[in-house]
């Protein structure tokens, strides 16, 4: 019994990190209706910013993650405004190609900025590790959790009861009249980009101690983010959150019983039968249109 | 007949009115110039393949052909029929892993091994389209780079017939056929040319057909083309399995030319890069995924310290193509050259 509850618990830990990259795609598409492929990279980002800030120049872990969360949050930026404004035709697939194009660049850019070694960073402490009943609770996988709450809190918080989050929503659902009402729509892109890439570097950054950082660590979370943001139906910040845990606790209970060689395999056939079967997800309108 | 013209009048800037007329049609004409291109392709091969010495520049020519083949795959299934998937290095891998079972266990000479590669692939690839094609735009793309991944997973475990990452296949055969054994890069350059003449053939036939016109019709508008009387899932699902058979026949010569691979090869990586080549060449002809498929490979020979850079060449790449240049690099090339020459003229 208490085996199955350290697997749940490891389960919902990383959940929470599928979450945050999840409310990273949640965010961009409400504001744009674009899908980010390079959401990933933003998590993979934080975590090796962060990680080299930490073992190679002896930062302190607060300032090195600080730095990484801004960092990250203005080549989101970037992405936003010298990719997709720029885009010559705008349609779907012409903004998804420019996605894939900056997520290769960005993996490109940390292989020669941070190397190509994968680093450790150590965990961040003060939070005391637990044994609550036979489970253990490591202090990281609090701090992850924790940094959830918040994060999911402050941002619906930010989309239902500020004016910024109401003009984001406004340019999402009509930018020519949210424009009338003298709302920048191109600012509210930057501004989502922004969020959602210091998220995900925030969610990478967290993760960096549990796992570890390499540039090549995007792509899975970006695939098992959208596969919660698909789970949870895609567009809705709520599911996006339910459906990161979920998927994080299927992969930890694959893992943990059948075979921890294919658990990403399973993350990624559950992305594929919802996709083909459930594309509304838990919370969500049909958004991937089946032919 | 008349759909046919409807079609073709619809996607492509061909005036309908000279086509019908005495003239040779522009159509026509295009379909002309293409296998004038296919012959002047050969031409150019076997000058190659006469007069080059150094085997350096054999392997390089080879891996461009071997690409170009999977690319031209790519080129139909997302250039004419709008069809992204960013999983086609499963289909390379099951080709490659076919011939070298087929020839490794069960004893097959390689052209048979070949073939077997090229139809399994293809059958494994319209098993998958019918359920992954019901997907669009960034969906598909989605699905297809997951459906990548699961299938490098599976690659890199399924160690008793794939030798996983390590050691991977060792020492297959070279490809032979009958008493020829095709062991040397100048040799095997015969094969590998004639083998994407071939497949180019096909392909222009293709393009220029009915079928050819039906595609870019779908990929304007699946409900328009269903409207002429385009069966849409039909012909997407043919162009998909197509592209995936295409991709398991450079997987087979691959496998064989390399002799010695592991799973790593056959990862997201490769499915991007195909992608690049389409999108550096053109997505609008064929010969675009032949000039993509040159560069794609003898780009690193150039750049010194290459592999260290590479990630981030072919982003700035792909990311300025895909802003300035929809069409493609190539293309956009072309059209620019166009537009200057009217300008001048103009001016005259």
């Amino acid at each position: 019994m208490s085996q199955f509850l350290q697997i749940v618990l490891a389960g919902i830990s990383i959940g929470a990190i599928y979450s945050l990259a999840a409310l990273g795609f949640t965010i961009v598409f409400n504001a744009t209706k674009v899908t980010n492929f390079a959401n990933g990279e933003f998590v993979m980002m934080g975590g090796l910013v962060s990680a080299s800030l930490v073992v190679n120049a002896h930062w302190p872990a607060p300032l090195a993650v600080l730095v990484a969360v801004v960092s990250v949050a203005a080549l989101g930026i970037a992405l936003d405004k010298f990719g997709l404004q720029q885009a010559r035709r705008k349609t779907i697939l012409g903004y998804a190609m420019i996605t894939i194009g900056f997520s290769l660049l960005y993996r490109g850019l940390m292989q020669v900025v941070a190397g190509r070694d994968v680093l450790f960073m150590p965990n961040f402490g003060v939070i005391p590790d637990l044994r609550v009943l036979d489970v253990y609770f490591s202090s990281q996988s609090t701090w992850i959790l924790v940094t959830l709450v918040l994060v999911s809190g402050g941002l619906s918080f930010l989309f239902l009861r500020t004016r910024l989050g109401k003009a984001m929503r406004a340019a999402s659902q009509s930018p020519r009249a949210a424009a009338l009402c003298g709302i920048e729509p191109a600012r509210m892109s930057a501004l989502a980009f922004a969020m959602a890439a210091g998220a995900g570097a925030l969610a990478g950054a967290l993760v960096a101690p549990v796992g570890a950082a390499f540039y090549e660590y995007g792509l899975s979370f970006g695939l098992k983010g959208f596969a919660a943001a698909v789970l949870g139906g895609f567009g809705s910040p709520v599911g996006a959150v339910v459906g990161g845990l979920l998927i994080g606790l299927l992969e930890s209970i694959a893992a943990g019983y059948l075979s921890s060689a294919y658990k990403d395999a399973v993350a990624l056939a559950i992305l594929l039968a919802l996709l083909l079967v459930w594309p509304s997800g838990l919370l969500g309108r049909v958004e991937a249109r089946r032919v | 007949m008349k759909v046919e013209q409807a079609i073709a009048s619809s996607s492509s800037s061909a005036t309908p009115a000279t086509a019908a007329s005495k003239r040779p049609s522009r159509v026509g004409a295009r379909y002309r110039r293409d296998v004038i291109g296919v012959a002047v392709l050969a031409a150019i091969s076997i000058a190659i393949g006469l007069t080059v010495t150094r085997s350096f520049y054999f392997t390089m020519l080879i891996y461009s052909a071997i690409y170009a083949i999977a690319a031209l795959g790519m080129s139909l299934l997302f250039g004419f029929a709008g069809q992204i998937s960013i999983g086609q290095a499963a289909f390379f891998g099951v080709g490659a892993y076919t011939s070298a079972y087929a020839v490794m266990h069960l004893g097959m000479p390689p052209v048979l091994g070949t073939v077997c590669a090229t139809a399994l692939a293809g059958a494994f690839g319209w098993l998958v389209s019918r359920p992954l094609l019901r997907l669009t735009t960034n969906y598909l793309a989605m699905g297809t780079l997951a459906f990548g991944v699961i299938c490098f997973i599976l690659f890199a475990q399924l160690r008793s017939i794939t030798g996983g990452l390590d050691p991977g296949i060792v020492s297959l055969a070279p490809f032979s056929i009958g008493p020829w054994v095709l062991d040397e890069p100048r040799k095997m350059f015969w094969l590998v040319a004639l083998v994407l003449c071939l497949v180019l053939l096909l392909v222009i036939n293709l393009v220029h057909s009915r079928i050819g016109r039906a595609l870019k019709a779908l990929k304007v508008s699946e409900v328009g083309a269903a409207g002429l009387g385009v069966d849409v899932v039909r012909y997407k699902v043919a162009t998909f399995t197509l592209a995936a058979a295409l991709a398991g026949l450079a997987g087979s010569l691959f496998a064989h030319f390399q002799s010695a691979f592991n799973a790593g090869v056959f990862n997201v990586g490769l499915s991007i890069e195909l992608l690049i080549m389409i999108v550096v060449g053109s997505v609008t002809t064929p010969w675009g995924a032949l000039f993509g498929a040159l560069f794609v490979t003898i780009l690193p020979s150039f750049l010194e310290d290459f592999e260290h850079y590479k990630l981030l060449v072919y982003g700035v790449i792909m990311t300025a193509v895909m802003i300035y240049m929809p069409d493609g690099f190539g293309r956009g090339l072309v059209e620019a050259l166009r537009g200057f020459y009217k300008r001048r003229r103009r001016e005259k």
